[in-house]
């Protein structure tokens, strides 16, 4: 009892989820949409350098804290393939993203 | 015994408000995944910009999840050092001991109560300075305990002084013309003293942490998993690898899977600085445990 | 593993030794330590403890409890502070130079408030010392040998029956107050044999740790009762409870303050004292028209009172002062006998608790001390030569 599956795909490929008539040759593409606790952000920047759709940057605002939270970069708020390298290398628990719905 | 500084950021917490991305829909104000297996009041934590056991503490947490750990079964023990803050932030049952001593202690938590899933979570040089004699004894005992040791090659808490992982030739604050000592190699002195599984990655490894944790959670017997993972502020600085991300992307550079080396050549798993580190699953073996040869003295004890 | 699930939480009631017996002193504190419950010993052989973990080694098995020979004395005093909070009634048993390994985990079970039992068989120092002879200088370091401001509870058994009520009581204590105490032997009295009655199961009360009554959200494990004792969750109850060797506030969240240490530290203290007359024992002989008092402890209280009945068939109004307990030390009882113009403290070290009865008295009374260096215990007739 008492465990509550982390929403993550198990397959990079989507196979796992995927229809039966979806043919496996046609890439399966998914979209995500990034968020950040940025009262949490120590501005690490691991998101920003690990992320492989470089979608994501610094900030050029402060929090109480005195660091810059990532944001996602004007213009690429659509890029994001929803694999969750970023929340899991997270070291802080400030950016999750939340795949959309095809 | 090293001391325990108050942090900067000890004093107080800051709530963790939401804030969507600038895309982000507002509709989906939720927490973090890992907020429930969290204590998210206590955040954001004590551990320095850049500093990679929030990361590794995360992989824990999502093995917990995946290898189905009953939330009140999960206890972690930990010692002294920054690795050893990670009771602060988990919610599970969680002891903060002394240095070096985090492994006695969960061992009279395991023999006390065998339905718990005991997990020590502590520092290179708690786990093998202070505290290098019962971990030796705990792997020969085949204690059934997962040891996941957080190796920042030096003493972070302290402010980086030198220790038993420090590679030869680096520098620390107690080592400032180069380490004269070698360090010990990991993986090997666990499988020596009898551990049933040794594995090492460093924390860009995550997702194969993340398996690790998984996988070891549900095994039995003493195992015990190494983390490479960065300390800008102390090790990473005074070695001028750079920040937490380059001192991630450093060692992963570095990295060779031990399932990609051939059998016959003769790369070791110790660690040489600048050299490559073998990092993978290196022992995985299912034998009696300590609590299985035990259960056999009662029944004889009680004839 | 699915054989030894659940070993200890549940002791098995024991009533195969009940009865009156022979034993040796080491035994006898052993047997006091099954009869209280505990079913989780880890130690580490020294001379003259060793007798106890050897008849636990052979009995904790046959009840279905955790014999553990650990790597030293500091891994045994952890191991039992894991026990402990996992539920067991758990004791290692140790020497001086064992004692000494174990003061900072000592210090952690105190901070932590983990009840548990630590016996020590005290032979004679410093250092190696006198491995197989008797000694009790370790009582300082029994007060006040873990570093910072603790306040140990600590019980010196004078024969092996006490040995066995002591121990009883020891746990006892440390359950109701969540705290460690010290069973506080001697050599001597560790390797005596003497008959010692073990009453039938449950006729010797012993309290059992406050529980909490509340849900798990709402629980504090260091929120503290009226008594100043905090309920105790266990691991695996569901409470993810927090414990910590840093100062704390009531979540057990560590609080490195000025603040939080004022309300900890004295709490912890006061939790001791203001509770002792629950625990406080101590044995009175022919003090009533007593000008002169011995004090003495341990097998040394055995040696005094011959030494008292000495003094009287001399004529000389001499009385005896027996703490059971010696840490706190019963300074109200002692000084209800203020009657007394002169204290001799006898006992086997150099001046320890020469030096708390002297701060008791030391108004109304002459403090003088008769002791050895270790090895041996004070004669009688040392002792009434003190007197004169």
């Amino acid at each position: 009892m008492g465990s509550v599956a982390l929403p993550r795909s198990t397959s990079a490929s989507g196979i796992a989820r995927s229809p039966a008539r979806v043919p496996i040759d046609k890439p399966v593409r998914h979209h995500g949409t990034v968020h950040i606790i940025e009262s949490r952000c120590k501005e690490c920047e691991f998101c920003v350098v690990f992320c492989p759709e470089k979608m994501l940057e610094i900030s050029d605002r402060y929090t109480s804290r005195g660091y810059r939270p990532a944001r996602v970069k004007a213009g690429k708020e659509g890029d994001c393939i929803a694999c969750r390298f970023c929340e899991d290398v997270c070291p802080e628990y400030a950016i999750y993203v939340v795949e959309d719905q095809p | 015994m090293t001391d325990e500084e108050t942090p900067a950021s000890a004093g107080g917490t800051i709530s963790a408000e939401v804030t969507p991305a600038p895309n982000g829909d507002l509709a989906a104000l939720e927490l973090h995944p890992y907020d429930h297996l969290l204590r998210s009041e206590a955040l954001p934590h004590i551990w320095c910009q850049g500093c990679g056991i929030g990361t590794a503490l995360g992989a824990l947490l999502h093995g917990f999840e995946h290898a189905s750990v009953p939330v009140e079964k999960r206890v972690i023990v930990s010692g002294i050092g920054c690795s050893s803050r990670v009771v602060y932030y988990a919610k599970t049952d969680a002891y903060h001991t002394t240095h070096g001593r985090a492994i006695p202690f969960a061992t009279g938590v395991k023999l006390t109560n065998p339905t718990l899933n005991v997990v020590v979570f502590a520092g290179d040089g708690d786990l093998f300075a202070i505290g290098g004699n019962h971990f030796m004894h705990a792997a020969r005992r085949n204690m059934d305990l997962l040891v996941v040791c957080i190796n920042n090659f030096n003493y972070g808490m302290t402010g980086g002084q030198g220790g038993p992982t420090t590679p030869e030739g680096a520098l620390s604050t107690t080592t400032p013309y180069g380490n004269a000592e070698r360090p010990f190699n990991l993986p090997e002195f666990a499988a020596a003293a009898g551990a049933s599984y040794v594995a090492r990655w460093t924390t860009l490894d995550v997702r194969r942490l993340q398996a690790t944790f998984t996988e070891a959670l549900a095994r039995h017997g003493f195992r015990f998993v190494e983390v490479l993972a960065p300390c800008p502020v102390s090790f990473g600085k005074t070695n001028k690898i750079g920040t937490g991300a380059e001192e991630m992307e450093y060692y992963y550079a570095l990295e060779i899977l031990k399932s990609r080396i051939e059998s016959t050549s003769h790369v070791g798993t110790e660690i040489v600085l600048h050299r490559p580190i073998v990092v993978g699953k290196f022992v995985d073996l299912e034998r009696e445990t300590f609590l299985d040869r035990y259960a056999r003295v009662v029944a004889k004890a009680k004839e | 593993m699915s054989a030894s699930q659940n070993l200890v939480l549940h002791p098995e009631v024991d009533a195969s030794r009940t009865g009156a017996h022979f034993l040796l002193g080491d035994h006898a504190c052993a047997e006091g330590a099954l009869y209280a419950g505990c079913r989780f010993f880890a130690g580490y052989p020294i001379t003259p403890a060793t007798e106890i973990s050897e008849h636990l080694a052979e009995r904790l098995p046959e009840l279905g409890g955790q014999f553990l020979q650990m790597e030293d004395e500091i891994a045994s005093m952890a191991a039992i502070l894991g026990a402990s909070v996992a539920g067991a009634k758990s004791m290692t048993a140790t020497s001086g130079p064992g004692f000494s390994l174990m003061m900072e985990n000592l210090g952690l079970g105190y901070m932590m408030e983990v009840p548990t039992v630590v016996v020590n068989v005290q032979r004679g120092g410093p250092s190696t010392g006198l491995p197989t002879s008797v000694g009790q200088q370790d009582m300082m370091q029994a007060r006040f040998g873990s570093h910072g401001d603790i306040t140990m509870i600590a019980l010196a058994p004078k024969s092996p029956q006490e040995a066995f009520d002591l121990t009883v009581h020891a746990f006892s204590i440390a359950e109701r107050l969540r705290t460690p105490v010290l069973v506080m032997m001697d050599e001597v009295v560790a390797h005596m044999h003497e008959r010692v009655v073990i009453p039938p199961p449950g006729e010797i009360p012993i309290h059992a740790r406050p529980k909490p009554d509340v849900a798990p959200a709402k629980y504090r494990p260091y929120k503290p009762g009226p008594d100043l004792v905090p309920p105790m969750a266990l691991a695996g109850d569901g409470f993810a409870v927090r414990f910590t060797g840093l100062t704390h506030d009531e979540t057990g969240k560590a609080v490195t303050t000025y603040e939080a240490q004022r309300l900890l530290v004295p709490r912890l203290r006061e939790k001791i004292l203001r509770n002792r007359e629950t625990y406080e024992r101590t044995e009175l002989y022919r003090t009533e028209d007593a000008s002169t008092l011995v004090v003495a402890y341990g097998i040394t209280a055995r040696v005094a009172r011959r030494a008292v009945d000495l003094a009287r068939a001399k004529g000389q109004p001499v009385g005896l002062f027996r703490p059971a307990t010696v840490w706190p030390f019963p300074e109200e009882k002692l000084r209800s006998l203020h009657h007394v113009r002169k204290v001799v403290v006898a006992e086997i070290n150099l001046g320890q608790v020469l030096l708390e009865v002297e701060r008791i008295v030391g108004r109304y009374a002459e403090a003088i001390h008769v002791g050895t260096a270790g090895g041996k215990v004070p004669s009688p007739e040392a002792i009434v030569e003190a007197c004169e």
